[in-house]
């Protein structure tokens, strides 16, 4: 036990620890109503031990309607949703609190149909939207205090009101706004009044926005303290939804503890708790948040998403299975109007619908050592199979072993080392350099071979002209001139462009789209490599394709949005496109079961998933 | 005056009462209960096309089978029996032909909600998720084949009069057939017809002596592997004897945005393909972008087509065959495409830009005092015709010399033209309510009207009572800025020069202008914040389109960038991301960012509407201005 495990009171309650399960979207909600999912999701934090688990955000405005499912908690059809998430976090001892906002200017009319309502008339850069400036805000203190009263009605332990990420609170204080402290105040008296003193009242302050002459860790230390008397806790963000997002949900790249700076300024100004939060994968990390000083509760979004038993594990000071901050399924998901999913946790977003695994006895083979084989052999060795993984390379991992080598994808590899730590903890005979052609003595097989490169036809053998894969797996040293091409691999292409030009070469990339690192900007990637790319002069060209390549080297650019055609002189073509799958001629008379690559080549999560999906259910 | 198109047609067995067809779409109009079944919003949605005296209503493409799941709520057949009842029945009374829509997107589908694999003819990739597909093998053929048949016979056994199959756009039919997606090389490779003649085969086996539909794509724009028409046509007559009638459309999945294209293609674009695909015994079907009675009269007269698909016309006006039986003239349809093009993630409900369906039309309300409308932008002259139907008093007053307000200058845009269209019809039916317009009239809503001179000369009006029932839908205001306003751009001209164009809010408008300025010999550039010039054009599919429309017209599109100085011919601009500066030749720059709206507040007596409130788009004025005169009536 450490200092996480310590009890803390949050106003008349208690939190049996100091992690917490902030808000955050998950896409769950039906009808605008809390659905058994959500109680299934926050209980599952909260049976993984978490002290306090914090709603998503609850709307009090029928009309602010940012995304389709936003919970809107003015209607009270929602109690019975509320009372169920209570049921479901109370059976595991935790506190739960509904997180309540108005999105304003942050907001969309496409579904209400009606103009948003904003601190002022300035559109939001994403929505773009021009708001209808709030004359009369008493209605949303109104609004507020009415969600509240659910809230309560509902037996979940509180509130906390957000004017953090997306806020009308935040946008009446950023516009430095008379009305802003004002109209909290306001509103943390109305859910006062509505949920009494017996209940949980915080409130989520903005620390940096990340915009010039934007709210900073001295504006949210100026909003704790005129509110302290108010409130019983203070939670802290930085990052603005829609402009500066990846500050809110930082890619891999980014350090644990990047926001340190908001909770610890917070926390020297008030005697309150104060929660920080900032990309904590491991239970080390969060310890750290804490012990430093920075805050006396330490939120954990996605590492609780990537393994929902991280508190007590943190608390007994096991290894959990980490995020590793792709934000494939949690963040790209989630802005699709996806509901929330996990690249390493594919229970995540499915816990009211996924049975136990079944149980058995079998001789499993599963052939590949991949993300999709390891986590096939994880789930079929927890189900009780006796369980034999064959690589044929001398190391696990696959292509996310490669991948994991480029600049700012190291995290990459924490997924293999931890399934790889899990499968052998759970008696997977681990056996590499083992290709396999016929199978026998065994009663089921999982073939997860994943795909290998395939260069495209205009190729034509020339020898320098290769896959990205031979440059990260070092067969390869490409030197001056590099032509990256990017037709469609994710962050293939981006990130070997990346550690040719650190090495010194003088890169380019090419992509068919019309925007160059298309696929980095659901994962919310797409900024920081752009920066990187510039520091390291990498050029970035859109809308063409290569349409032949011959000796010298020289390649063939068509603009398709043109016609044109060019051709460009360079010393190496490196390029990233869609792999073929690789499907052995097995010699076997036992089922075999294709998961991940080998099925159809895609991403992380579709590895994990299919192969926990097979291990699982085998006979 | 007789219309051809009103006219019944035989289909097969049966009988349509007019040879208009309302196409299946996306509508995003399921109850979110029940998000893959056709829900009560559905019934109403084609049962008002066919009282308005549709002849056949296609229904939304219901998936054959739960693997595919190309959108959210899309329906899945085995989820359907009800709702295609429903519809069946709520169509009945008109006699308008009901065909269920079957489909299976294939590698043009989303693995987002099944969290498997898409299923296609061959491990390509779609263009537009970039994922690749696993192959379907011979038996997983066999079982889509067996689906497409349970399915049909489910449709015709809760009373559809038959089916329309997808093997359009967004089709694992159409993939099959097609040599960009087809590179098997099994017999159905070989044969690349193979699987479209074994489902309607077995469809035909299915629905017995119902209608049997083919939505067939003629043209993927793609002629060195995609269908061309000449091989559309051997597809066709190899299934002549299996199906009643035909919807030839175009595009691929590399040109998705070419099958229902906005008003850059002109309307009527695939007549030429529907005269050359045209079999004998199979009743030809014209699609594309059909919004105008007369074009569909000529098509039908010349013999290009037996019915005519006039899918957005009857969004627009869902009365739109009763109205041409009658001789008069239809709400026109302005091929936007951003309210009902709706294959969108975010599942916004269908609309319309020029309808606002979501406010009732037909009004019944007591009379009211005279209503003064401020403004003869689309929100007022909406405002008015419903006040004036309603038979209530109602006059206009409009600042400038003739109305439509911005919707003029925008229809001097390219791509924007059918927007007179749409002023000229407010103004005939306005002329035909007897509403009077007074023009060259600036009206102060705090103080009275004054004449034309402005705001200087303002005299209070002499009966009281005109100002106590106003709507306010006298627009927008420009924003003051670093540049040319985009409208006195629009209205007034340019000073000669290189033009650099500002484009923070991204919808059509800064990309016409460019396009505009291009033509007209100038060098142009659009500076923009996002990844991309003009995002949201995406909902109106004409995104692509526009960037390469830009490019040949040699303009510079410069995204991720925000202009920092505008000097001596010079302007300054700064990528967003690295901060990275640069400069453009610039004569002139026009800010192409959101104007603002008026700082007057509703209030008993007065309804601010429309852009008055916040600048938004026609569809917004048009919602507004009706809903304001429905309240003040109400």
């Amino acid at each position: 036990m450490n200092v996480l495990g310590e009890p803390v009171r949050l106003g008349p309650l208690v939190a049996r620890n100091r992690i917490v399960f902030p808000a955050h979207l998950t896409n769950t909600a039906v009808a605008r109503r809390p659905t058994p999912q959500h109680a299934a999701y926050y209980g599952a934090r909260a049976a993984g031990g978490a002290g306090l688990v914090i709603t998503e955000e609850q709307s009090v405005d029928p009309a602010d309607r940012p995304y389709e499912k936003l919970v809107d908690g003015t209607d009270p059809a929602v109690v019975p949703g509320y009372r169920a998430i209570a049921d479901a976090v109370h059976a595991h001892g935790a506190l739960v609190l509904a997180q309540l906002g108005h999105n304003g200017g942050q907001s969309s009319s496409i579904y209400s149909r009606a103009p948003v309502d904003g601190a002022d008339d300035e559109p939001d850069p994403m929505f773009r939207e021009v708001p209808r400036p709030v004359s009369d805000l008493s209605w949303l203190v109104d609004g507020f205090g009415l969600v509240a009263s659910h809230v309560a009605a509902g037996g979940l332990d509180g509130v906390e009101v957000q004017c953090s990420q997306a806020s009308l609170i935040r946008q009446l204080f950023s516009a430095r706004s008379e009305r802003a402290l004002p109209f909290l105040t306001a509103v943390l008296r109305a859910v006062r009044a509505a949920i009494g003193p017996d209940r949980v009242l915080g409130v989520r302050v903005q620390g940096d926005e990340g915009l010039p002459g934007g709210l900073s860790a001295a504006d949210a230390v100026r909003v704790a303290e005129a509110v302290e008397p108010l409130v019983d806790y203070v939670n802290t963000a930085v990052g603005v939804a829609t402009r500066t997002l990846p500050l809110i949900e930082p890619p891999m790249g980014v350090p644990a503890g990047y926001a340190a700076h908001v909770p610890t300024a917070v926390r020297a100004a008030v005697s309150v708790p104060v929660i920080g939060v900032g990309r904590f994968t491991t239970p080390g990390q969060a310890l750290e948040a804490v012990t430093s000083g920075s805050c006396d509760l330490v939120g954990v979004v996605r590492g609780q998403i990537a393994d929902p038993a991280f508190a007590g594990k943190a608390l007994r000071g096991e290894r959990v299975r980490r995020c590793i901050g792709c934000n494939q399924e949690c963040i790209a998901r989630v802005g699709l109007n996806q509901r929330l999913g996990c690249a390493v946790n594919p229970v995540a977003g499915r816990e009211s619908v996924v049975s136990p695994p079944a149980s058995g006895s079998a001789r499993v083979l599963v052939v590949g050592g991949g993300p999709a084989g390891l986590a096939a052999a994880v789930a079929a060795a927890r189900s009780g199979h006796a369980v034999t993984l064959a690589e044929r390379s001398d190391v696990l991992g696959g292509q996310l072993a490669l991948a994991s080598r480029a600049p700012e994808r190291r995290e990459l590899a924490n997924l293999v080392a931890d399934l790889a730590h899990e499968a052998r903890d759970r008696g997977v005979a681990v056996r590499l350099r083992s290709p396999v052609s016929s199978v026998s003595g065994v009663d089921t097989v999982v073939l997860a071979t994943g795909a290998r490169p395939a260069l495209p036809s205009w190729a034509g053998g020339l020898e320098r002209v290769v896959d990205v894969t031979d440059v990260l797996a070092g067969r390869v040293a490409p030197r001056g001139r590099v032509l990256v091409v990017d037709a469609g691999r994710g962050h293939a292409a981006t990130s070997t462009a990346e550690l040719l030009a650190r090495r010194g070469a003088d890169v380019a990339t090419l992509t068919p789209a019309l925007v160059a690192a298309d696929a980095l900007a659901p994962t919310l990637d797409r900024e920081r490599w752009r920066r990187r790319a510039a520091e390291v002069g990498i050029a970035s060209f859109t809308d063409r394709v290569v349409v032949a390549a011959r000796p010298g080297l020289v390649v063939d650019v068509l603009e398709h949005l043109t016609g044109t055609v060019t051709p460009w002189p360079t010393d190496w073509v490196v390029h990233a496109g869609p792999p073929t799958p690789v499907v052995p001629e097995l010699v076997t008379d036992v089922p075999v079961v294709r998961v991940g690559d080998c099925l159809a080549p895609r991403d992380i999560a579709a590895a994990v998933r299919e192969g926990t999906a097979a291990g699982g259910s085998l006979p | 005056m007789p219309r051809v198109l009103g006219e019944e047609i035989v289909l097969g067995r049966r009988t349509a009462p007019s040879r208009v067809l309302f196409g299946p779409h996306v509508t995003h109009l399921a109850d979110p209960h029940r998000p893959r079944a056709l829900g009560p919003d559905h019934v109403a949605h084609y049962r008002a096309r066919a009282a308005g005296g549709a002849g056949v209503v296609v229904t939304e493409v219901a998936s054959v089978v739960a693997e595919d799941h190309p959108y959210e709520d899309a329906p899945l057949a085995p989820l359907c029996g009800d709702g295609w009842a429903a519809v069946a029945d709520a169509c009945a009374p008109f006699g308008t032909l009901v065909l269920a829509g079957l489909g299976h997107a294939g590698g043009q589908g989303s693995s987002a909600y099944t969290r498997g694999p898409l299923w296609a003819p061959s491990a390509v990739p779609d263009p537009a998720s970039g994922e690749v597909p696993a192959v379907l093998s011979s038996s997983g053929i066999a079982a889509v084949v067996a689906v497409f048949a349970s399915s049909a016979a489910l449709a015709v056994q809760a009373g559809c009069d038959g089916v329309e199959i997808q093997a359009g756009q967004h089709a694992l039919l159409r993939q099959f057939l097609s040599g960009l997606t087809n590179l098997r090389d099994d017999a159905y490779g070989a044969d690349r017809a193979m699987v479209l003649v074994e489902v309607l085969s077995a469809v035909r086996a299915a629905v017995g002596d119902r209608v049997l539909g083919l939505r067939l794509t003629v043209d993927e724009l793609a002629p060195w592997a995609g269908i061309t028409p000449e091989v559309a046509r051997s597809f066709l007559q190899r299934v002549a004897d299996l199906v009643d009638l035909v919807v030839p459309v175009r595009g691929s999945a590399l040109t998705v945005g070419a099958t229902r294209p906005d008003a850059h293609t002109a309307p009527g674009f695939l007549r030429a393909a529907c005269r050359a695909v045209r079999v004998d015994g199979v009743a030809t079907v014209l699609a594309g972008s059909v919004v105008d009675v007369e074009v569909a009269e000529s098509a039908l007269a010349a013999g290009d087509a037996d019915v005519v698909e006039m899918t957005r016309a009857q969004l627009a006006d869902a009365d739109l065959v009763a109205r041409a039986r009658a001789g008069s003239a239809p709400r026109p349809c302005v091929l936007t495409n951003q309210q009902c093009r709706v294959r969108d993630v975010r599942n916004p409900r269908i609309s319309c830009t020029v309808a606002a369906p979501e406010v009732p039309e037909r009004v019944v309300g007591r009379s009211v005092g005279e209503v003064l409308v401020v403004g003869a932008g689309p929100a007022g002259l909406e405002a008015a015709r419903t006040l004036a139907r309603a038979g209530c008093a109602v006059r206009v007053v409009e600042r400038a010399d003739a109305v439509g307000g911005l919707l003029r200058d925008v229809a001097g845009l390219p791509g924007r033209e059918l927007f007179a269209r749409l002023v000229d019809w407010y103004a005939d039916e306005l002329a035909a309510l007897r509403v009077p317009i007074s023009l060259g009239v600036a009206v102060d809503p705090e103080h009275g009207v004054s004449r034309p001179g402005g705001h200087a000369d303002v005299e209070r009006q002499d009966d009281p009572h005109d100002l106590d029932r106003v709507v306010l839908a006298c627009g927008g205001v420009d924003r003051p800025g670093r540049g040319t306003p985009i409208a006195a751009a629009l209205r007034d001209g340019l000073p000669p020069g290189p033009v650099v164009v500002e484009d923070p809010v991204g919808d059509g408008a800064a990309v016409a202008l460019a396009e505009r300025l291009a033509a007209e010999g100038r060098e142009v550039a659009v500076v923009a914040p996002g990844l991309l010039i003009g995002p949201g054009l995406a909902r109106t599919g004409d995104l692509v389109d526009a960037q390469a429309r830009l490019a040949r017209a040699g303009v510079r599109r410069v995204t991720e960038a925000s202009v920092t100085a505008f000097e001596g011919g010079v302007v300054s601009v700064v990528d967003v991301a690295t901060g990275a500066a640069s400069t453009l030749p610039g004569a002139v720059l026009v800010d192409a960012g959101p104007r603002r709206g008026v700082p007057v507040a509703s209030r008993p007596g007065l309804v601010v509407v429309g852009d008055a409130v916040a600048p938004r788009t026609v569809a917004e004025a048009i919602r507004e201005g009706r809903a304001a005169a429905r309240g003040l009536l109400a």
